[in-house]
């Protein structure tokens, strides 16, 4: 563990010491599945960690390779993951299918892919490293499920009473499976291969035995439900694969609706991309030139100083532009303390990205108070920004070597900071109305005013606030 | 040469063939003075190549390690190289001093910076990878001079002509130097240290021996001036550097200017920013976070795509985003061609740079025509161009990661973009003024419109040319 020891004293130069201390306990002493897909939100809350720096020394800790990355695309309904890469590069397809929900999903990075962590094999050697001998309770927990999903210490048991059988099938052999079909839905699942096949079980009563086999290959093909009658069945399972399967019968009923229930918040893509640690250590090394992903909600701040022409004219290039670098490193500072990302400067315009409308808003209020003082400490220079805030939807692009956002939701932030006079904030309805930011403005004592107001190139007026 | 041969396939692989096949031809066949701070232009102009391919070709031979790039701080007065380095990081100092000449100056990126070629040892060992036994004229030419001092053929009798006396001084060893000073102004320089001593002989010739001694030593010390009397002088050298010098006395005339004077094109630093394969091999490693360079005269080129908020608006995002990627690819060659660089996009505008205006108005007029190809074969009005062009001094420097520009010529690039209407290019005076950009307006018969307008934040009106 020499190596080891050296890899946590580096990590201590670069990460919050709470954190860095927190992930060196965690991966000295925890238990082997702790180490897999690590979710960092759920670690944070558990280790009693800001989320931020919980994260930013992860980051610094995947660098360092401690850890290594997980892009992990879900399925939304029941958390399994439906592709997991090292880069989010290989999140290439327009569509991804779950086979147990028997759903389609568009890769979505606020919702459908989570980033996790594993601990890198020569740090410390743990269980799914080699996943082809992991139990079956296990599998599904290490392997199968995302980080989004919240599973009992008992899963063993849970998954018994969930299933009519469960078998351990090893490369190229087959199984016979003898059992009584109850009139439920039945799946039969292999989460190796997520090749599922539905049973609707359904009509009288048999006593003469059913027979269906079902053979496993690399090729997931999609079937159509079969319906089966309850009563005996005798079940023929054929491994063509060169993997250990783990095919179960599972009833879908409501236990089964309850353990995919049981959800907790994850790190998403999303959230990465918009942290500006993250942006600093992997850069534009993100997306494909010729990716475009699709986000949800993503929350755009663009500032840009009032009168800075006139500041250049005034004291000339070089002393304006010590003026202007003091204050991109203060918003900078801002924007990576609120969990957002710089995405880029023009002029002295930020464009800058954040998780959620009240980090946005925050960040805004804090960066409206740094300017007074750096107004200060620059012998009465007035820096007065203008800042506009929108949320929405948007594509994470890459333009011009830099990982970037492109949609009407970009735009519309652009215009809205276009309408903002001096000190004055302005955000949309959807950052308003968003309840953690109203309730940040409420305590600050600030009442957003509405104007409805006309942008350029956007079909309908539009209610702007005004943060006074 | 094996290694050198496979360096030279992979060259042909990513450069134009002429160049690279000139390039091959130079290391293997040329002496090697030809070989050390090669003039890119002036290899162009000889070998009748293209500057800006040739430019691209040895780049990438940079790349592949054929070259080593060298950035040179020229004084202006002699043309001789104040410093040089691997790296424009080092051009750190706010002022260099020149000896021979007394002065000190600014490192202005256009003018007093320049970048050359030296072969690599591994690929051709040359008589300038040791300097110190270069005889004393090829030291000159080979290390003193920059390589736009155009060098004359019979250049060692022109020193032996000019130079009283002059010799080969070992590290730690003194000489005592008889001679005859005549009555002129008389420079006692030593090109290796830059050390210098002016003698002002003027008054009675004298019979008696006058005496000096000088020391050379690490530290540059200003250069001090003597008078003199016509007549013998016992000149006393000391040597407490570590490398061999070579002390001479040269005679400040008519024919020392006319040397001095001779002068040839060069690659400057400016154009190796705003070249769009440098941009792309060295990104932003070329400029320290806490550098501000001058440059003189740059050109900035802006566009913005009209109406594209209406676009995304009608189309949706992510069709939008194919056709304002398909713009910027057409935007990006034509830049590249006309030996520009783009600097950043923003939205769907594009900031690039290029040396001079008469490029950066061809490159407008071409992705004029360009849209109206792009158009034509979606036969709908979608992608045109608002254009603005302006011309003047800048910083050059590193903002958000990347190699940026900053001042007030770049805000008055982007308002006069922000004037133009569709298909209409706005240039500023110092555009349309330019003889060559006057030349090609006039070749393709169009006459730039005058129109005073304001500019926000802008003191006074500009006078902004509409082309039609």
């Amino acid at each position: 563990m020499s190596e080891a020891r050296n890899l946590f004293a580096l990590l201590r130069q670069s990460a919050d010491p709470g954190a860095a201390a927190a992930i060196e306990e965690l991966v000295r002493d925890a238990p082997d599945r702790a180490l897999c897909r690590i979710n960092v939100v759920d670690f944070a809350a558990k280790a009693g960690l800001d989320e931020e720096p919980a994260i930013a020394a992860f980051l610094h800790a995947a660098r360092l390779g401690i850890f290594e990355l997980s892009w992990n695309v879900l399925c939304p309904s029941c958390a399994g993951v439906l592709d997991a890469s090292a880069t989010l590069r290989s999140v290439n397809r327009e569509e991804y299918r779950c086979a147990w929900c028997a759903a389609g999903y568009e890769p979505i990075l606020d919702e459908v892919v989570e980033v996790t962590f594993l601990v890198n094999r020569r740090v410390r050697r743990i269980e799914a490293h080699a996943p082809d001998e992991l139990p079956l309770a296990e599998y599904f927990r290490q392997i199968f499920w995302s980080s989004a999903i919240d599973l009992p210490d008992d899963l063993d048991r849970v998954i018994q009473e969930l299933t009519l059988d469960t078998v351990e099938l090893p490369p190229g052999e087959r199984a016979l499976l003898s059992l009584q079909l109850p009139a439920e839905l039945v799946i039969i699942l292999d989460p190796v291969t997520h090749s599922t096949q539905f049973l609707q079980v359904k009509g009288e009563p048999t006593r003469e035995r059913q027979n269906l086999s079902l053979v496993f290959d690399k090729v997931r093909a999609a079937t159509e439900a079969i319906e089966l009658h309850p009563g005996p069945l005798r079940l023929s399972l054929d491994n063509r694969t060169d993997t250990r399967l783990l095919p179960g019968l599972w009833i879908a009923g409501e236990k089964l609706e309850q353990l995919l229930g049981r959800r907790k918040p994850f790190l998403t893509a999303k959230r990465l991309l918009t942290n500006q640690v993250f942006r600093d250590i992997y850069g534009v090394d993100t997306i494909d030139v010729d990716q475009r992903l699709k986000i949800t909600s993503l929350t755009f701040l663009f500032t840009d100083l009032r009168g800075s022409t006139e500041l250049y004219e005034r004291l000339g290039d070089l002393v304006a532009f010590d003026l202007v670098r003091a204050h991109f490193q203060v918003l900078n500072q801002v924007v990576a303390a609120e969990g957002g990302a710089v995405v880029k400067t023009s002029g002295d315009a930020v464009m800058a990205t954040f998780p959620t409308p009240d980090r946005a808003v925050a960040a805004a209020l804090r960066m409206r108070e740094a300017m007074s003082g750096l107004d200060q400490a620059h012998s009465g220079e007035e820096l007065l920004l203008k800042i506009g805030i929108h949320e929405g939807p948007c594509l994470a692009v890459v333009l011009n070597d830099r990982q970037d956002y492109f949609g009407r939701t970009v735009n519309i932030a652009a215009r809205v900071q276009g309408l903002a006079a001096s000190r004055s904030i302005l955000a949309t309805r959807s950052v308003v109305s968003h309840p953690k930011s109203s309730s940040l403005l409420e305590m600050g004592g600030l009442k957003p005013v509405a104007h409805q107001r006309a942008l350029r190139g956007v079909a309908d007026e539009m209610a702007v606030y005004e943060i006074p | 040469m094996s290694e050198a041969g496979n360096l030279f396939t992979l060259l042909r692989q990513s450069a134009d063939p002429d160049a690279a096949g000139a390039i091959e031809e130079l290391v293997r066949d040329a002496p090697d003075h030809a070989l050390s701070r090669v003039n890119v232009v002036d290899f162009a102009t000889k070998a009748g190549l293209e500057q800006e391919r040739t430019i691209a070709g040895f780049l990438h031979a940079a790349r592949l390690g054929i070259f080593e790039l060298s950035w040179n701080v020229l004084c202006p007065g002699c043309g001789g190289v104040l410093d040089t380095s691997t790296t424009l990081k080092s051009v750190n100092r706010d002022e260099y001093d020149c000896a021979m000449c007394a002065t000190g100056y600014q490192p202005t990126l256009d003018e007093m910076v320049e970048v050359t070629f030296t072969v690599s040892r591994r690929v051709r060992r040359i008589a300038a990878h040791d300097p110190y036994e270069l005889s004393f004229a090829e030291y000159f030419r080979q290390v003193f001079w920059g390589s736009g001092f155009d060098v004359p053929g019979d250049f060692e009798q022109v020193i032996e002509e000019i130079t009283l006396d002059a010799i080969e001084l070992p590290p730690g060893e003194k000489a005592l130097l008889s001679l005859q000073l005549p009555a002129e102004f008389v420079i006692v320089m030593d090109p290796v240290t830059h050390g210098t001593q002016f003698l002002d002989v003027k008054g009675e010739p004298t019979r008696e021996r006058q005496n000096l001694s000088l020391v050379f030593d690490k530290v540059r010390k200003p250069t001090g001036t003597t008078t003199m009397r016509p007549g013998p002088l016992r000149l006393s050298l000391e040597n407490r550097t570590e490398t061999r010098l070579l002390p001479g006395l040269w005679i400040a005339g008519d024919r020392l200017h006319e040397l001095l004077g001779r002068r040839r094109p060069f690659l400057t630093a400016k154009r190796m920013l705003t070249n769009q394969v440098f941009r792309d091999i060295y990104g932003t490693d070329t400029i320290d976070v806490e550098q501000r360079l001058k440059i003189t005269s740059l050109t900035f080129l802006f566009t913005d795509l009209k109406g594209s908020t209406e676009l995304y608006e009608r189309v949706g995002d992510l069709v939008a985003f194919d056709m304002v990627k398909a713009h910027f690819r057409v935007l990006n060659e034509i830049v590249a061609a006309e030996a520009g660089a783009v600097v950043k996009t923003i939205g769907d505008a594009v900031m690039a740079t290029f040396p001079t205006p008469n490029r950066a108005v061809a490159a407008a007029l071409r992705m004029r025509e360009a849209m109206r190809d792009l158009n034509d074969v979606r036969s709908r009005e979608d992608l045109l161009l608002k254009i603005g062009i302006h011309e003047g001094p800048c910083l050059a420097v590193v903002l958000n990661d990347r190699q940026d520009y900053f001042g007030t010529t770049v805000n008055i690039a982007a308002r006069v973009q922000g004037l133009a209407d569709s298909r209409a290019i706005l240039a500023t005076r110092s555009v349309v003024a330019d003889p060559q950009a006057s030349a090609l307006l006039e070749i393709s018969g169009l006459k730039p419109v005058s129109q005073r307008r304001a500019l926000r934040g802008i003191a006074d009106e500009v006078a902004v040319y509409e082309i039609p």
